[in-house]
């Protein structure tokens, strides 16, 4: 490829401009969304006393059901009753503020605590900001990623000859190579993400302009394009049947996954039921079947087979996030989240390694890069342990880096003790999880997370015991 | 498992002779390139075969990452990382408030200026598309972002960014136009 060496400089110095003004933030988006393609485990994991089972009695859940409707505290414009998945065997019913597991034969199960899972999307999704700004800023970054693969792949002229190259020498040369594999290898994932990723919040503001300009301003109008308007339903009883239901989504659609169902204007006469099911071999989040309170049939949105536009705009969420073929793609979305992450990171260290001198900025990047997942482990600590809210504590430890930044004299040292820092939360969260669930929790529903945990202290251990030689990392 | 080894096979083969044609850089290289995405097409008919046309597209385009990721650590020449010499620390330097300013100014220009103008132009531009309305709209979510990362990455490569932040200015108000009035 042959590219003018005045449009490599400008590329790079974009890149570079670009990178180290959003590295931060985008290394927080990253680390989240990678850790939140485990969602459903982490739920799991933060409550590990719930009853699993895939088997249960539709009578008698239906009949629990209506109990927790008809009590007046619970009802909510939307209630929401979880069926046993793979990925999430258990029933859950919840209303908009929160959440009860149920046994199999209906019966009052232990509260659904998931703080911190939410915790974890809500910094992926928002950077834990008000929604409406988050969602658009964390978009933006889908746009920014974007922009740095553009201006990335120009100021790369050697992407052929450099292929499957990954030389010894400097530690820069090291980054370096590091980071062109990753990124250039990865690229299909890095586009899908960054174009998925951008698509939450700039929707919205796509619907706006289209709305002003073809729809005197109404937005519904817009919507409804995509995705399915409410049914219209005479007044319908509090009183839901979800037996009725059940039989015809075991008829009709006996392959589909069924996900959960959610009573819409539950707190008014217009109420109504919606099934979300998953089909197989399909990127949709799901096909979506309505019924009255009755279980009347009513009728289904038609994502998995209406117009091209609404069945890709239904896709986008789980092709975001990787959940679509059980624990196959999630982990491909794990690993390929992971190299991501050091995407991002082997960036930043490779403009730190440029410069001639260490300063400030390198231990203010070791407190980002390292100080994020102590601050993910101590939310946890709070909120799976103590039950405490985990937002505070998250910023709390992000922002207690930055400062001891400020104090400690070496980036290596910093760095060193931001990973052995890690290391004993790791085993403050396993200790306390296990005397406060028991060791077959922890190796029970929790066991992906607990392995995963483990790991990652080991990893912390090899990284401590690589950097203890002298010299050796003054980057993130 | 059968179908899985039909798909994985022929990718670890194709993604193979890349490294192999990258690797001896002769005279067989071209003809390995050709073998190499071959075998990549190949598999992508085995996974669909295997998982269905969606999930199968999918799988075809992230899992040669693996196997290159894998030949890549495979092949690393084997040589000691040379240590940097330890560098001097020292105290940052004052922060000039004019960089700042200037930076934070391109920041917002960039996040705002440019975001509404290819907003627009893209709305625009999507509604010329020979497709149903819904379709030209669902267009906007790739164009929108699309547009929007090339106007960023113009604007800070060129030389003249003013020239950049005027041309996006125009395209925007010949847009808005269109589209408002």
């Amino acid at each position: 490829m042959k590219y003018s060496r005045q449009l490599v400089k400008s590329s790079l110095s974009a890149h570079s401009w670009l990178g180290i003004g959003m590295a931060a933030v985008l290394y927080l988006i990253i680390l989240s969304g990678t850790l939140v393609v485990f969602h459903t485990h982490i739920e799991r994991w933060e409550q590990p006393l719930a009853a699993e089972f895939h088997e249960f009695d539709a009578a008698d859940v239906e009949t629990a059901f209506n109990e927790y409707l008809t009590t007046p505290d619970n009802l909510t414009p939307h209630m929401y009753l979880v069926f046993p998945s793979d990925a999430m065997p258990r029933i859950k019913f919840a209303n908009e503020q929160q959440g009860e597991y149920r046994n199999a034969d209906g019966s009052t199960g232990v509260p659904a605590y998931d703080d911190w899972a939410h915790q974890l999307s809500d910094l992926h999704y928002y950077l834990h900001l008000p929604t409406n700004i988050g969602i658009i800023l964390v978009s933006a970054m889908g746009v920014i990623l974007l922009a740095l693969i553009i201006s990335g792949l120009l100021a790369h002229p050697s992407i052929i000859k450099d292929a499957f190259a990954w030389r010894s020498g400097s530690e820069r040369i090291h980054f370096t190579d590091l980071h062109n594999r990753l990124s250039v290898w990865g690229l299909p994932f890095h586009l899908m993400m960054a174009f998925t990723g951008a698509y939450f919040g700039l929707a919205g503001l796509i619907i706006l302009i289209a709305a002003e300009a073809f729809h005197d301003g109404d937005r519904q109008a817009v919507t409804r394009q995509f995705f399915s308007g409410d049914p219209v339903v005479e007044a319908q009883p509090l009183q839901v049947n979800i037996q009725q239901p059940l039989q015809y989504l075991n008829a009709n659609v006996p392959d589909g996954q069924l996900l959960f169902m959610t009573i819409h204007e539950a707190d008014s006469e217009q109420r109504f039921q919606e099934y979300y099911v998953q089909q197989p071999g399909r990127l949709i989040y799901s096909e979506n079947y309505r019924f009255d309170m009755q279980g009347n049939f009513l009728n289904r949105a038609g994502y998995s087979d209406g117009d091209l536009a609404k069945q890709i705009v239904y896709s986008i969420y789980r092709l975001h996030f990787g959940n679509f073929a059980g624990m196959g793609s999630k982990l491909l979305y794990f690993v390929m989240g992971l190299a991501l992450t050091v995407v991002c990171v082997s960036g930043i260290n490779i403009w730190l390694n440029r410069r001639k001198h260490e300063d400030l900025l390198n231990r203010l990047w070791v407190a980002v890069v390292w100080g994020a997942p102590l601050a993910i482990t101590v939310s946890a600590i709070s909120g799976v342990l103590a039950r405490w809210p985990s937002v505070i504590p998250f910023w709390g430890v992000i922002l207690a880096a930055l400062v001891f930044a400020l104090i400690v004299q070496s980036a290596a040292r910093f760095r060193r003790q931001m990973q052995l820092a890690g290391i004993l939360a790791v085993f403050v969260l396993l200790a306390g999880y296990a005397i406060q669930f028991g060791l077959a929790a922890a190796f029970g529903a929790g066991l992906l997370l607990t392995c995963g945990l483990l790991l990652w202290a080991l990893v912390l251990g090899i990284f401590v015991i690589r950097s203890s030689g002298a010299g050796v990392g003054k980057t993130g | 498992m059968m179908l899985f080894l039909m798909a994985a096979i022929p990718a670890l083969c194709g993604v193979g002779c890349l490294f192999h044609s990258w690797k001896s850089a002769g005279k067989h290289g071209r003809s390995l390139v050709i073998y190499g995405w071959l075998l990549l097409l190949l598999s992508l008919l085995s996974w669909i075969q295997l998982a269905g046309a969606e999930y199968g597209v999918v799988f075809t385009l992230l899992f040669p990452a693996f196997l290159a990721w894998l030949m890549i650590v495979f092949q690393r020449r084997k040589g000691r990382r040379k240590t940097s010499a330890p560098r001097t620390v020292q105290p940052m330097p004052a922060p000039s408030w004019q960089g700042i300013g200037r930076n934070i100014a391109r920041f917002l220009w960039l996040f705002t200026g440019l975001g509404v103008a290819m907003l627009l132009v893209s709305v625009a531009l999507v509604m010329q598309f020979p497709f149903a309305a819904n379709l030209n709209l669902a267009s906007a979510l790739l164009l929108f972002p699309l547009l929007w990362a090339a106007s960023v990455c113009w604007f800070l490569s060129s030389r003249n960014p003013w020239k950049v932040s005027l041309l996006s200015t125009v395209a925007a108000l010949v847009s808005s136009l269109w589209l408002l009035v």
